[in-house]
């Protein structure tokens, strides 16, 4: 189940025992699941349409194509006091919504933004729609929580962990494409979610050799590449990482037990840039990123081109603890961010002859 | 109308009101050819299982209009300089442009079309520049179209008063208009408002918005999110708006079926949108808003007038076309049929360069002002003339400010 979807459900679960929380989209409440099932909309009485009833006294709201104004609009809500609000767009649009984002958390304003259609995975709209700086641009801003739970089961964890936020700003970023619900009667408990990484998966046969660490839709790579490496007899655990910063919270001691200081093998899997793994994969850790922009394709075919698999995760785990061990130079760049090939899209490029272009003058 | 094949039009469904072209002097093969591009947008939808036909089948006369009869442009030199800047800033409708690339010869091929929206085509889910010849910007943000083009408009003014400002209007090789097709997103986003009311105060006569009113967005009816009067916010920007209304009795908003206000069936009034287009390039004083009403995905049956929703399903049933392009034995003659790759289509304006081949050429050697040449040769491939560091002399540090302090600050 797409975890935009899971959210929906948490939503709808939630509008009877929460009539304090309301909130609504820019133009994309089906798209991004924001609207409480039944629950009428805010709009004056003549305004209501076939799709959306509702009256002046309704919940679900309807910002338009204004993701600017939806962004400030939440911040007043928020400040009225008496309420909960919540708007979501796309992802790539937070842009179009960033100087509000930043007020609301220089403000300490309990907003919620529903952000899906996360990655490069929301397929064939194409680079023009694919965030891929956007989940580092968003946590470089001091005071708001960027939260990407990897399914069902740690979106709800998530929600109800940012509705106990009630002194700053919080970020959902959900999938659009379906992800795998994980079984947790082998895997430890969502409830992780709330300190903003735990051990989903621990190592087999031995203390960890390795630890992966993922966030979102990239979990189930890093799930992936620990069984490659477990049936290599190599240890291997897996961290899920949904929330940096509910994770820098934790105290030290939680911390180093989920990432412990001496492994220094480790790799971070996120269909994002690199820009602030390092600081949590370590001289010798690998990160598994994208440094480049989109494409438009169906999304299995963009995840397998821009290398964000399991055996990439496996092999930059297998070179991390060789660099770990000394045996390989530390702290490159990003490990296998691949350099885009030949016919690859690489919209940086494009002025100086975009690599894909069927423009003949631009090659 | 001169009805130069008068067999081309012998299968249309006698329902559907032809559309009204006479002054602009369309022939049953141009009707015909907006039809297939209605068909075309659908298929290629159908076929990939995903996308937003809706609207490229009902701006299928607009965009046919634009690309044969009013742009200026030249198909077989796609980077001229004097050619008119085509926007879509309703990229999601991203085949409105790939379709007439298609038609009128820029080397977009049936192919590419059938590869919409996957990996490595030329087609890609939104119109990306430098990507797809004919292409001149990336949109899909919705708004951002709409604003770039405001820079164009003002570009185009400053590059005609360096290089070329002595001309008579309408004489010069840089004298380009811009044409933005936009939607009821683009005119949502406040970044199409500051752009536009920046455009007024500029006075951009060289700059026209069609702006393509179907009431409908994501989430159906725009009754629940805008209902603003955007002609007369227009004209409080400073702009000429004038609206040419094709929904016939769909009327203001609310679905075809709905209203009926006895204001006649959905007619395509295209010799009414092009005096529009017309006048507008004509206009010297101000910016200029067409606002053409439309039912979004006319004429197909269950799909028009409803939310342009993606996904196979809603792409199946939504906006099944009368008729199938590729997949359908009732094949429409296709493009390739009547032209070859290396001519343009015989219904094809194509070729429309207003200033003849040599006209370029003919301003180098005669209008070289004094600082032209050095833009031209400077500017032009965008780097720097070898001179450019001369008035750029050194600056001394100041030492002072960068002096570390001796003693920490304090406050
Ligand atoms: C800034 C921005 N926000 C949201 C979207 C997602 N989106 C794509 S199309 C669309 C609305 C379509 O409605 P309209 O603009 O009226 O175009 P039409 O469907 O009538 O062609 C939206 C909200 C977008 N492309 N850009
Ligand atoms: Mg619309």
């Amino acid at each position: 189940m797409a975890t935009r979807k899971a959210s929906g459900q948490v939503l709808t679960a939630l509008a009877p025992v929460m009539p304090e929380l309301w909130g609504g989209s820019a133009d994309l409440a089906g798209s991004n699941n924001t609207t409480m099932e039944g629950e009428p909309s805010f709009v004056p009485d003549g305004k209501a349409t076939e799709s959306f009833p509702g009256h002046r006294y309704g919940r679900t709201l309807h910002f338009g194509i204004r993701e600017h104004a939806m962004g400030m609009s939440l911040n007043g809500i928020a400040l009225e006091g008496l309420t909960r609000p919540y708007g979501g767009t796309f992802l790539i649009f937070s842009d179009y919504m960033r100087p509000a984002v930043r007020l609301a958390a220089l403000q300490q304003l309990p907003v919620v933004y529903v952000w899906t259609h996360d990655s490069i995975g929301l397929g064939e709209d194409g680079p023009t729609h694919q965030p891929v700086e956007h989940l580092a641009a968003l946590r470089a801003i001091p005071g708001l929580d960027v939260v990407r739970p990897a399914d069902a089961n740690e979106t709800a964890v998530a929600w109800r962990t940012i509705l106990e936020t009630v002194d700053h700003p919080s970020a959902l970023a959900l999938t659009r494409q379906n992800v795998p619900t994980l079984d947790r009667s082998v895997l430890a408990p969502a409830d992780g979610v709330a300190r903003g990484g735990y051990v989903l998966a621990e190592a087999e046969g031995g203390d960890p050799q390795v630890v992966l660490i993922g966030t979102g839709s990239e979990v189930q790579l890093a799930l992936g590449a620990r069984d490659q490496l477990q049936a290599d007899g190599v240890p291997t655990r897996v961290v899920s990482m949904p929330c940096r910063e509910w994770f820098d919270a934790q105290d030290q001691s939680y911390r180093d037990e989920v990432l412990p200081p001496a492994v220094r093998a480790r790799v971070s899997v996120e269909a994002g840039v690199a820009q602030g793994w390092r600081e949590l994969v370590g001289d010798a850790g690998r990160i598994v990123s994208l440094e480049h922009f989109g494409a438009s394709a169906d999304f299995e075919t963009l995840f397998r081109e821009f290398g964000l698999t399991a055996d990439a995760v496996a092999k930059s785990a297998r070179e991390s603890i060789e660099a770990a061990r000394g045996e390989a130079p530390s702290a490159p760049g990003t490990s296998d961010p691949q350099e885009p090939t030949d016919d690859e899209s690489t919209l940086g490029d494009a002025g100086e002859g975009g690599t894909r272009s069927t423009d003949e003058t631009q090659k | 109308m001169s009805q130069t094949a008068p067999t081309l039009t012998a299968g249309r469904d006698e329902s559907l009101t032809r559309p009204i072209a006479d002054e602009v002097g369309w022939t049953d093969a141009d009707v015909r050819a907006v039809d297939t591009v209605r068909v075309l947008a659908a298929d290629a939808v159908q076929h990939a299982g995903h996308g937003h036909p809706g609207t490229a089948m009902s701006l299928a006369p607009l965009a046919y209009l634009l690309y044969q009869d009013v742009m200026v442009h030249d198909p077989s030199d796609p980077h001229w300089l004097g050619r008119d800047r085509f926007v879509l800033s309703a990229g999601h409708s991203s085949l409105t442009q790939y379709i007439q690339l298609y038609l009128s010869g820029y080397g977009m091929e049936l192919d590419d079309i059938k590869a919409l929206r996957t990996w490595g085509s030329a087609t890609p889910g939104h119109p990306e520049v430098h990507h797809t010849t004919g292409v001149e910007i990336t949109t899909g943000p919705l708004g951002s179209g709409l604003a770039s083009a405001v820079g164009m408009a003002m570009a185009q003014r400053r590059q005609r008063g360096l290089l070329d400002p002595d001309a008579a209007p309408g004489e010069s090789p840089f004298d380009h208009h811009v044409w933005v097709v936009a939607s009821d997103g683009d005119l949502m986003e406040g970044v199409s408002s500051e752009a536009s009311s920046l455009a007024g105060h500029q006075e951009l006569s060289n700059l026209t918005v069609v702006y393509d009113q179907n009431f409908i967005s994501i989430e159906d009816d725009t009754d629940i999110s805008f209902s603003e009067d955007v002609a007369k916010r227009y004209e409080a920007y400073g702009w000429h708006v004038e609206t040419v209304d094709w929904r016939g009795r769909a009327g203001d908003s609310g679905d075809a079926a709905r209203a009926d206000d006895g204001t006649g069936p959905y007619t395509e009034d295209v010799d009414a949108l092009h005096a529009a287009l017309q006048a507008s390039r004509e206009r010297t004083d101000r910016p200029t808003l067409v606002i053409l009403r439309t039912v979004i995905a006319w004429p197909a049956p269950t799909a028009r007038d409803t939310a342009p929703r993606t996904g196979p399903r809603s792409a199946r049933t939504r906006s099944r076309p009368p008729r199938s392009c590729w997949a359908s034995t009732r094949r429409p003659p296709s493009p390739s049929r009547t032209r070859s790759s290396s001519t343009p289509a015989p219904w094809s304006g194509g070729a429309r360069r207003r200033t003849p081949g040599g006209r370029s050429a003919t301003w180098r050697g005669a209008r070289p002002t004094p600082r032209a040449p050095v833009c031209w040769t400077g500017c032009r491939p965008r780097s720097c003339p070898r001179a450019w560091t001369r008035p750029c002399p050194p600056s001394r540090p100041t030492r002072r400010a960068w002096r570390p302090a001796r003693r920490p600050a304090r406050c």
